[in-house]
């Protein structure tokens, strides 16, 4: 009986055996489905973390969404540059300085102004937005390197829903934090007289936002390269307004209705939209328009171009003409 | 707030864009402002014969810098519209005489009539909106279609409202003329234009 219990004990012990590879398959399969169903919600989960809906993105109204239709391609580069730039100048920064206060925490409290804690917030403010910074840097990368007839749409629908979701918000906030404690650390770097037995962690802050500054400078001369300026000669050479002395040579006349109907067609001037009373100051311009002095003066300091031709009134296109002055 | 003289101007242009609109009930664009101090403006355009935005209605939101008319209007559509120069999440518009270009010499009907002209004559070149461009450059006929089925849905919509409002006006003992003037002086906003009405009286 005993031996027949063993015997049908290892019969069922072999079976199991014979099974056990089964089994553990089995029980693989069953964790790496899990693992898998985990990770699909995880990855779900930091999607509408990191994208908007349709809806959220119909709503959105960040400024840059109207550069990124403009112009998707540079502002593509400008934004992964300031990503990747931001995320490891962050990450170089924090460390060392994290090191440096695990060393020298208590020497720290000598200050009298709170630096130590300033380089703690700061440098912890940097490292959570490294890895945002490096999943929109992955994610504007993946984008970039599709290509096709149509990557311009996919670059603008990709930046659409990124600018609405809420990293992008939270990424955002956390930029501006930083920037109030940037100016925070200013005033106390400026008012901390003592620092005698943390002498280095005067330096250290001041060292932290000197790179601060630089790095702002750096994404401002980035900005500057990737956008192309527009029509730049003709916009620059308009914008420039005329020197004083210029607009001091151009002929002035005082208006006398009588005298001067037969020359001027439409007797108001086209700045103000007033009818000439006569009195009135008007500038003469060298294409022969003329406004009222007042008038006209504020707008050639802004601009050389005559209101209605266009034509500039200093230079070498303004040929030098001028009329006599009437009355 | 802008001084005395520009004040003036600007009543002086509102005043010559509502006598258009008086004299030629069918001119292609016109304003009116929706707040006393004339710094907020809406202007009506037409689309233009001959384009996919025939027969559509557009409102623009029009924002009169302090230092106008030295700066210019700042303008956008608040009709949305299919166009290679106008954002269509936005509204933006790209034209040159609003930014670079302008000249005091223009006013906001001009600038008004040279947008109803920016409608028949896009510039894919220099784009607002990437995506509209692009189909403006590659298939031309989707993007007619495309404009035109915007112009049915976002731009012709208020009409029947607009002949709703009069209606309801009417229907208060009011002309269709008095309705009329009053809805087209206050944005078509019905309980504006029945308290002028009814402040008018």
């Amino acid at each position: 009986m005993a031996s027949l219990s063993f015997a049908s004990g290892a019969q069922h012990s072999v079976r199991a055996l014979q099974s056990l590879p089964k089994l553990i398959n089995y029980q693989l399969q069953a964790h790496g489905q899990a693992l898998h169903r985990g990770v699909g919600v995880a990855r779900r989960a930091l999607g509408a973390f990191f994208f908007g809906t349709e809806e959220e993105a119909q709503r959105n109204r960040d400024p840059l969404m109207e550069t990124v239709t403009q112009y998707p391609d540079e502002s593509l580069w400008f934004i992964k540059v300031v990503m990747l730039f931001g995320a490891i100048s962050g990450f170089v920064i924090s460390i060392p300085c994290l090191f440096y206060l695990w060393f020298f925490w208590l020497e720290g409290a000598s200050c009298n102004r709170p630096l130590r804690y300033w380089v703690l917030f700061n440098c912890s403010l940097q490292l959570i937005q490294v890895p945002i910074r490096l999943v929109f840097f992955s994610r504007l990368l993946h984008v970039g390197r599709q290509g096709g007839p149509n990557h311009r749409n996919h670059i603008h629908q990709c930046l659409r829903l990124l600018t609405s979701g809420r990293a992008w918000k939270c990424s955002k906030f956390l930029s501006i934090l930083n920037y109030g404690w940037f100016i925070l650390g200013v005033v106390w770097v400026l008012n901390s007289s003592h620092c005698a037995e943390a002498p280095g962690l005067w330096k250290l802050t001041v060292g932290v936002i000197a790179m601060s500054m630089a790095r702002l400078l750096i994404t401002l001369v980035c900005f500057y390269y990737s956008f192309p300026p527009r029509n730049l000669p003709t916009a620059s050479r308009r914008r420039r307004g005329a020197t004083q002395a210029a607009i001091d040579a151009l002929p002035v006349s005082k208006y006398h209705a009588s005298a001067d109907v037969p020359l001027l067609r439409d007797p108001t001037c086209s700045i103000c939209l007033a009818e000439w009373v006569d009195g009135d100051e008007l500038r003469w311009l060298p294409c022969n328009h003329s406004f009222h002095k007042k008038c006209v003066d504020k707008w050639l300091k802004r601009s050389s171009a005559c209101p209605l031709c266009l034509r500039c009134v200093e230079g070498r296109d303004g040929h030098g003409q001028t009329i006599a002055p009437i009355g | 707030m802008a001084s005395a003289k520009e004040q003036k101007r600007l009543q002086k242009e509102l005043q010559d864009i509502q006598a258009a609109f008086a004299e030629n009930p069918d001119c292609p664009v016109t304003a009116n402002m929706i707040d006393d101090n004339l710094t907020r403006w809406k202007g009506h355009i037409k689309g233009p014969e001959g384009s996919p935005y025939e027969g559509g209605k557009y409102v623009i939101d029009i924002q009169i810098p302090t230092d106008y008319p030295y700066n210019p209007p700042k303008m956008k559509f608040d009709t949305k519209i299919w166009h290679p120069n106008i954002s269509s999440q936005t509204g933006a518009i790209c034209l040159d005489i609003l930014k670079n270009e302008w000249s005091p010499a223009l006013t906001i009907r001009t600038a008004l009539l040279s947008l109803q002209a920016l409608l028949s004559s896009p510039e894919a070149d220099d784009p607002q909106d990437a995506e509209v461009a692009n189909m403006f450059k590659r298939d031309r006929k989707l993007f007619e279609q495309t404009a035109k089925y915007w112009t049915e849905t976002f731009a012709k919509k208020d009409e029947s409202n607009h002949d709703e409002s009069v209606k309801k006006l009417v229907e208060m003992g009011f002309t269709e003329d008095q309705a009329k003037t009053a809805l087209q002086k206050h944005g078509w906003d019905e309980t504006e234009a029945l308290n002028s009405l009814l402040g008018g009286a």
